[in-house]
């Protein structure tokens, strides 16, 4: 309980984001609304609730922390790489054509691009940093990145930026994306790891 | 983050083809301008060639870049500290302050006793992380036997407190099979020093791919990623913002042309940062 006291006390602090080139060089406080990194928390809860926390391993966590970060990734080399080679791009929703850098377009270039920015990242936690170790959790990492890249293109089709919608920005869509990596990996190690 | 100063609205003005100086003679010529306005915008027009408007205070003298970074990487970690400072007096003077162990002064210490694998001996956790120094007087010696020996030793030989510290910042905290094996155990302090460190010599490419205030976040972050699961966690954050600017780099001024390209030419601000992750 004083964990997740601390972890959220302390978020709440540490979001605060400071603006110095305003006039007269004021600090500016601003409390960010709503967002918490999720590689953060998946940090924290590893470390601050070792050896578990609300039933989940720390080496979960961590996990989670290395899945949040290969989807991040991965989404940015799905997005990155399909806008500067991606020949033909789909909706996702409705498979129709559109121009390159549409939200919610995908391509083979890009899909394919998801699937290596993963796989990039989560073989730079097994070798050399040991963060996870094996085949399987490397799989579960780069599997966990791959879909959850393909919800955020779905994600992008349907609610990003629609009427009463406003507040789903691409910064939110992202949270939710890496959001949604981390809770697959954690679940998916819950099941094939343990 | 769009920052309008008011000497932009001078610049703004003169941009679409007002001149300052034509408004002061027309307005000057109708009749019902007041004494008092006149006054105003004769001194508009005599003060342009010392460029200062009485509209608004002369600007502030803008920062150096590298100084900007200095002041606004200080003051995330001086603020956060002094925002907890309360809730850490509050907290230690109450016997039940485990919360405040856990979260801030010794966050090692929390779960010690609930860890079965934490038996390993351990630097830090005997230590407290705020330690406090005894006071001495700079002409006391510093041992009372010898006090030429002494300062030769310390002189010579690498003082146990910097060993422990640099053996304490840069264990690992996993295993060779992966995962974590022993409690991840770097102290804030510990983070807080490597981290100043390591931003200080890698400011160069961090604000190539950082503003100044992701930085100053990115700062933040660091440390706390440090902390938690130590140098591991730290680089894999590094390598995912490395691999991002490289790829988003790609075919950039293709990207550019046709309008599709991230903002401010791929750098990420805090919004990225903090949402990203």
């Amino acid at each position: 309980m004083n964990t997740i006291l601390g972890i959220v006390v302390g978020h709440f602090v540490l979001f605060v984001r400071f603006d110095t080139h305003h006039d007269h060089s004021l600090f500016i406080l601003c409390i960010y609304r709503g967002s918490a990194a999720t590689g953060l928390v998946c940090a924290l809860c590893a470390s601050y609730g070792y050896p578990s926390l609300f039933g989940v391993s720390s080496n979960l966590f961590v996990l989670g922390y290395v899945a949040s970060l290969a989807t991040k990734l991965a989404d940015t080399f799905a997005s990155e790489i399909g806008k500067a080679y991606g020949k033909t791009t789909f909706l996702i929703t409705t498979l129709e054509r559109v121009p390159p850098g549409t939200e919610g377009a995908i391509s083979a270039e890009g899909t394919l691009a998801a699937l290596v920015g993963g796989l990039l990242l989560s073989a730079m936690a097994w070798w050399p940093l040991g963060l996870i170790s094996g085949w399987k959790p490397l799989v579960i990492s780069t599997m966990a990145a791959f879909w959850a890249t393909n919800v955020e293109s779905l994600l992008g089709a349907t609610v990003q930026e629609k009427k009463g919608l406003e507040w789903m920005t691409n910064e939110v869509i992202n949270f939710l994306n890496t959001l949604i990596g981390a809770a697959l990996a954690i679940v998916a190690g819950k099941l094939f790891l343990v | 983050m769009t920052t309008t100063t008011r000497m932009d609205v001078r610049t703004i003005v003169e941009l679409q083809g007002f001149k300052i100086d034509d408004m002061a003679r027309r307005y000057q010529n109708e009749a019902s301008l007041s004494a008092a306005a006149a006054t105003t915008l004769r001194t508009t027009s005599s003060s342009r060639e010392t460029n200062v408007s009485p509209y608004c205070r002369p600007p502030t003298r803008k920062l150096a870049p590298s100084r900007r970074i200095l002041v606004s990487s200080l003051q995330v970690p001086v603020l956060y500290l002094a925002l907890i400072s309360p809730v850490i007096i509050t907290m230690t003077s109450s016997p039940s302050s485990t919360f405040c162990t856990a979260f801030v002064v010794a966050p090692n210490q929390a779960f010690k006793a609930a860890s079965p694998l934490a038996t390993r001996p351990n630097l830090l956790q005997d230590a407290p992380a705020f330690m406090p120094m005894p006071r001495r007087h700079p002409l006391q010696p510093l041992s009372s036997s010898s006090t030429t020996t002494a300062l030769g030793l310390s002189l010579l030989s690498l003082p146990e407190p910097l060993i422990n510290f640099v053996t304490c910042a840069l264990q690992s905290t996993t295993a060779a099979t992966g995962g974590l094996s022993t409690l991840p155990q770097v102290p804030l302090t510990h983070a807080f020093a490597v981290n100043a460190v390591l931003f200080f010599v890698l400011r160069g490419k961090l604000l190539k791919m950082l503003t100044i205030n992701g930085f100053a976040n990115a700062v933040c972050l660091g440390i706390l990623l440090w902390t938690t699961l130590g140098y591991q966690g730290w680089a894999l954050c590094v390598a995912f913002l490395v691999g991002g600017q490289l790829v988003t780099k790609v075919k950039f001024a293709e990207k550019q042309a046709r309008g599709i390209a991230e903002k401010r030419g791929g750098r990420r601000g805090p919004e990225n940062l903090w949402y990203v992750l």
